[in-house]
């Protein structure tokens, strides 16, 4: 799926990894986070070797250092808006705050990404972009040093989409947190990202600033940004 | 269909129920090597004997009520044949501990309880819960698999407790209440033939099926597949695959205990 993969993510700037549908941008996200095992290569965090980690404690404690947004946001149907926020807090191996201090900061977490008021409501009983928004609430809750955004505005119509955007610039200014987000959608992908990756046939075609990427006169890049019908993604 | 396909088809299906078989007892060791490691989420162990257990107590109690009510009528008509009406509560209680109440009770916690752990747990992992707890450093195997295996464990045992204790209570009432059987020779009669190792043998099934049922549930909905018909097939294979084998090693126990216990 993926073939000489090879990305540096720069320290508190977000990446966007983009590409057509079926590509392997999923897969790459699943496989910095130790989702997925790497048939070959390293993923390094924060320089430590997340496919080289000794044991399932070695790797849970490099996963500890990434928040992930879900395409689905991934909730927990039986935990209301609030126990979903405090799991990460409450679930740690090194769980530091006492209980009155997980409810605290989840409350908190809850109201900056716009959910005041909705800490005892069930996932199922909140719109997709609500949930999206607890999914992001969940994954900053522990103050990660990365944040993997896989596909964030996927089932949101417009508006909903460009609030979720908001909220993780927003979010990535206030935090400073290191981002990577996965998208097909251009150009709104841009406003949040400083970098882009653009992956087709599980290589990577461009790495570079948003501007480069725009002036890449690779064919499949061109194809890409344009949106074209004919060419060699077609052809995939 | 030539020969060669047939036996190549044949050939493939071994191999797949011998890998599934193989993978099943994988998950099973990983499962209790997971459940010694701390930390010991006793909560969650409640929440599950809640789900497992408590809710199933209705039910339960309902099968249990009406199956000791049968036994009566039947056991009744049998014995009278033999001028034996006197040893209808022996009968009654006898096979409701030995035999009716474990396998009863199992069949029904799968029914109820079984099927809901992997349609669960399957709608868990098909819409990335499972990977959002590995993703927040979570073993979900600590924290889905464990509490519902030791939670069906605990939960079968106590539900056949109730499932006997009813069953005798709706035999008695129709034993004494309809067809006009002396209480006191009921009572008197059950004490004398129920012994201790009667009720071990039926707890002792009980904790085994216990088992099975968390068991092939927390798998089915572990390896289930992708989309509403994986949840469906596992679902379904669940049920049934832990209804042959409550049965089939109800067989084996009772012979096993029966030689060592009985003879």
């Amino acid at each position: 799926m993926l073939d000489g993969v090879n990305l540096d993510i720069a320290d508190g700037r977000t990446t966007a990894i983009v590409g057509p549908s079926g590509t392997g941008k999923s897969v790459l996200l699943k496989i910095i986070t130790g989702l997925l095992p790497a048939d070959s290569g390293e993923v390094l965090v924060d320089h430590e070797s997340m496919t080289g980690a000794e044991n399932d404690r070695e790797r849970r404690r490099i996963c500890r250092k990434m928040g992930v947004l879900f395409q689905s946001a991934a909730l927990f149907d039986s935990m209301n808006l609030l126990d979903n926020t405090a799991f990460p807090l409450r679930h740690s191996a090194e769980r530091r705050l006492d209980e009155a201090e997980i409810i605290e900061k989840s409350v908190a977490m809850l109201h900056e990404v716009g959910l005041a008021g909705y800490e005892l409501a069930l996932p199922g009983e909140v719109s997709i972009g609500m949930r999206k928004r607890v999914g992001i609430a969940r994954a900053l809750v522990t103050e990660p040093e990365v944040i993997l955004f896989d596909e964030p505005n996927t089932g949101l119509d417009p508006e909903m989409g460009q609030d979720i955007y908001d909220l993780i610039k927003e979010t990535q200014e206030k935090i400073g947190f290191t981002g990577i987000v996965v998208s097909h959608e251009l150009p709104e992908v841009f406003q949040v990202c400083d970098r882009v990756a653009m992956l087709w046939r599980g290589r990577v075609q461009i790495d570079g600033t948003v501007e480069e990427f725009l002036a890449c006169d690779k064919p499949v890049v061109r194809q890409f940004i344009a949106g074209d019908v004919e060419g060699p993604i077609a052809l995939q | 269909m030539n020969a060669v396909a047939r036996t190549e088809q044949i050939g493939r299906s071994v191999i797949e129920t011998v890998s599934a078989f193989g993978a099943a007892w994988m998950f099973l060791a990983r499962v209790l090597v997971t459940s010694i490691r701390p930390p010991y989420g006793v909560g969650l162990l409640f929440k599950q004997v809640y789900s497992i257990g408590v809710q199933s107590v209705s039910v339960v109690a309902l099968v249990g009520g009406f199956t000791g009510a049968v036994l009566a009528v039947q056991g009744e008509y049998t014995l009278s044949k033999f001028g034996a009406t006197a040893f209808t509560g022996s009968a009654i209680a006898l096979s409701l501990i030995r035999e009716l109440g474990p396998v009863l009770t199992a069949l029904m916690v799968n029914g109820r309880a079984g099927s809901a752990m992997t349609a669960e747990l399957g709608i868990m992992k098909i819409s990335e819960q499972v990977d959002a707890l590995r993703a927040m450093a979570v073993d979900p195997v600590h924290h889905l698999m464990v509490p519902r295996l030791l939670a069906g464990i605990i939960s079968v045992p106590l539900l056949t407790a109730i499932f006997i204790v009813v069953g005798i209570g709706g035999g008695y009432l129709v034993a004494v209440g309809t067809l006009g059987l002396s209480s006191g020779t009921f009572i008197s009669v059950m004490v004398q033939s129920v012994s201790d190792v009667d009720i071990w043998s039926g707890f002792a099934k009980a904790v085994a099926f216990g088992f099975c049922v968390s068991w092939i549930a927390c798998y089915k909905g572990w390896t289930c597949g992708f989309g509403a018909v994986g949840v469906n097939r596992a679902t379904t294979s669940s049920v049934v695959t832990s209804s042959v084998v409550i049965l089939v090693l109800d067989y084996f126990l009772t012979s096993i205990l029966t030689n060592v216990f009985f003879d």
